[in-house]
């Protein structure tokens, strides 16, 4: 099995700063591998570079990358599958075919396998990720946790000798996190496969990273850690135990569900008979797919429902769009949605031109952005930001026109321990203190106390409050 | 009947139809794509709701033949009311009877078009629905954030040109990730095949078009 050397290796993004500088590594075979850093550092290049897929503004690179013996460039298209395949951070767009079945086959006939050993090989690799009652699904119908299993099993049945994970639990729960980590360490132990993993959440790794590797963009390299060390850094990071108080009941909701309904594909999601949210930071968590995601989407009407919703004691469906949305807004999970113009400068001069109320001005905005570490970014195109980065103007953008509720559907999602702090201190300061709600679903949680005050719990398509994590 | 071949056939009696002034052949071919689209339990309501949406265009065509088209005008009229129904039966025959999966095999392995255009289609399609709704969001978004995005607005198709990249790009590389290598070799799990009855088929329908055209004026 080989391992992967990157030697003396320069790269450098069109009319940006070197990432990296006469960076020397090398990922062990046989290991699993964690690669972490900051969001925007470059985990994400480095894999791709791996990968063999070049992204298209890539201007100079100097060094080599080898396979084993081999320099990927020296390995054609045609030979790089069975060396090394790849898991995106966006669930969504991995697919080509409608069904779970279809993709597999179209992976497998990219590959070569005879017709007649198809069928045998995607029931191998559906029950090898144990999900074979998937088989016949619509990938739309999936949630995000599963469609990430079934990249999986995609990678399985293509059998390469090389994995690379980037970013894959993002957006997906602790738990579904942890089962495709178990397939992970089974196919590095059984199947003597080469796995690395960029993360910058370092949850959940106790135990099962062989290896840890941080980049370091001071020094625009990546860093080994020490044998003896890894375990010591991955303990500092076993959840902390959060708790939450519960709502007092007298209050006025801001959201009430009654006799509400929510189903995706024929399938029932979440059932209320009578639920209210209340004014304050409420996080809502359950497993993935469990409909966290749909719930805020009911909650902005961008999906449909059956039964009521009361928005501040008034039917949601009674509300003229323009007026709804002057009231609430959501964040979106993929922040590009949100964007509206071209460079951070023109979005921001945008946000603050409909803001709603006259909190904000040029000097608060000035400040967020540094403690966001986003001043340098302003001439820069919105799309060429890091995930991170979008991240943070997307919120910031939200906050600036400041509506009453806002909705948040993972906003930590790829960001380090140290931005999610002063997010979380930004969304309290200027906006949670000052009145106004939050209902944030996040997997993303640090041991900040008292940023969350209530915390719903979706299980079993049941909303209840709880005091503890869970 | 095999798909490519299906579309080949239909792709020639369209061309057929719109090259010669044939009424006989025009009505022939609206009667023959009905009969296969009752024969494929076409329900009567989407019959009766395309019918109205085509009478229209139709309508217009032979109006404007018959009040402008000089001494010949009712006629041409006509020829050109009923091609426009022979285009939409003889279209609707084929995209209700066919499979969009289905049509990419056969074009693959029995027409030969390179995999590339193949994949990429039938991804394009799959991402339709999600284009529908990301339009929405879209829109709700422009609202969210104190901007009306109107049709006539470019923003609204800025957002869609953006995503529609992203989306190539992405699904370029998760091609690429699943071991799709342009021009090289696959080996096909479902393949279609084209039978001799295929063939005959063709050969009779092709003929009956071409006796029409020779022997009904």
């Amino acid at each position: 099995m080989p391992n992967v050397k990157i030697d003396n290796f320069t790269f450098k993004y069109k009319n940006q700063k070197p990432l990296f500088k006469n960076m020397t590594c090398t990922f062990p075979d046989h290991n699993l591998s964690l690669l972490t850093g900051p969001s925007g550092c470059g985990k994400s290049t480095i894999l791709k570079m791996i990968a063999g897929l070049a992204p298209s503004n890539w201007k100079t690179t100097t060094g080599k990358i080898y396979l084993g013996q081999r320099a990927i460039t020296a390995v054609k298209p045609s030979e790089r599958t069975p060396l090394v395949s790849m898991m995106f951070q966006d669930p969504n767009q991995q697919f080509v075919m409608q069904t779970v079945q279809e993709e597999l086959t179209f992976a497998l006939e990219n590959i070569q396998v005879p017709a007649s050993a198809i069928r045998d090989k995607i029931t191998n690799a559906l029950a090898f990720c144990e999900i074979p009652e998937l088989c016949e699904r619509q990938i739309i119908s999936l949630s995000g946790g599963e469609k990430q299993k079934v990249v999986l099993a995609i990678m399985v049945a293509l059998d390469s000798q090389i994995m690379l994970l980037d970013e894959p639990f993002a957006s997906i729960d602790p738990m579904a996190k942890q089962a495709i980590l178990a397939k992970l360490v089974e196919l590095k132990t059984n199947y003597h496969k080469t796995i690395i993993i960029a993360d910058h959440d370092l949850n959940g790794y106790q135990g099962l990273a062989d290896k840890l590797f941080t980049v370091d963009s001071q020094r625009q390299t990546v860093v080994a850690s020490a044998p003896q060390q890894i375990s010591v850094i991955l303990k500092q990071h076993q959840p902390v135990p959060l708790k939450f108080s519960l709502p007092a009941l007298r209050q006025l909701p801001t959201f009430e569900l009654l006799q509400f309904e929510l189903l995706r594909s024929q399938r029932l999601l979440i059932q209320a008979r009578s639920f209210r949210f209340y004014p304050g930071v409420t996080l809502l968590t359950g497993a993935s797919g469990s409909g966290k995601s749909t719930l805020l989407k009911s909650l902005s009407r961008l999906t449909d429902y059956h039964g009521t919703i009361l928005f501040q004691q008034r039917p949601l469906q009674k509300f003229k769009s323009q007026q709804l949305y002057h009231q609430l807004a959501l964040v979106f999970q993929q922040a590009e949605s949100q964007f509206l113009a071209v460079t951070v400068q023109e979005e921001l001069e945008l946000a603050y031109r409909h803001r709603l109320s006259t909190y904000w001005t040029t000097a608060k905005i000035q400040t967020v952005l540094t403690e966001l570490k986003l001043t340098d970014t302003q001439d820069q195109v919105v799309y060429q930001l890091s995930g991170g980065q979008q991240k943070k103007l997307q919120v910031l953008l939200l906050l600036i026109r400041d509506p009453e509720v806002l909705l948040l559907d993972e906003p930590f999602a790829g960001l380090d321990v140290a931005s999610i702090f002063s997010l979380e201190e930004i969304l309290q300061k200027h906006f949670s203190t000052r009145g106004r709600s939050l209902i944030i679903v996040s997997h993303q949680l640090t041991e900040q106390h008292h940023f969350f005050q209530y915390h719903v719990h979706l299980q079993q398509q049941h909303l209840s409050y709880q005091e503890g994590l869970l | 009947m095999n798909s490519a071949i299906r579309l080949m056939l239909v792709f020639i009696i369209a061309l057929e139809i719109s090259l010669v002034a044939n009424l006989s052949l025009n009505i022939a071919v609206i009667i023959g794509a009905l009969a296969i689209l009752f024969w494929q339990h076409l329900h009567l309501k989407t019959f009766l709701f395309i019918s109205l949406l085509a009478l229209l265009p139709a309508l217009g065509i032979f109006l404007s033949q018959l009040y402008y088209g000089g001494s010949h005008g009712f006629y041409r009229g006509i020829i050109l009311f009923s091609r426009l129904y022979a285009y939409v039966f003889l279209g609707l025959s084929f995209s209700l009877t066919t499979s969009p999966i289905n049509l990419a095999h056969a074009l693959e392995q029995n027409l030969h078009v390179p995999a590339k255009f193949i994949y990429g289609i039938l991804a394009a399609l799959n991402l339709l629905p999600r284009l529908r709704y990301e339009i929405k969001v879209i829109r709700a978004n422009g609202n969210m954030r104190g901007k009306t995005l109107h049709p006539w607005q470019p923003t609204l198709y800025f957002k869609a040109l953006i995503l529609a990249i992203n989306w190539s790009n992405n699904l370029s590389l998760a091609m690429q990730s699943q071991g799709f290598v342009e021009n090289e070799p696959r080996t096909h799990f479902s393949k279609p095949i084209v039978t001799k009855l295929d063939w005959s088929l063709s050969l009779i329908i092709l003929g009956a078009v071409q006796c029409i055209i020779i022997f009904c004026h």
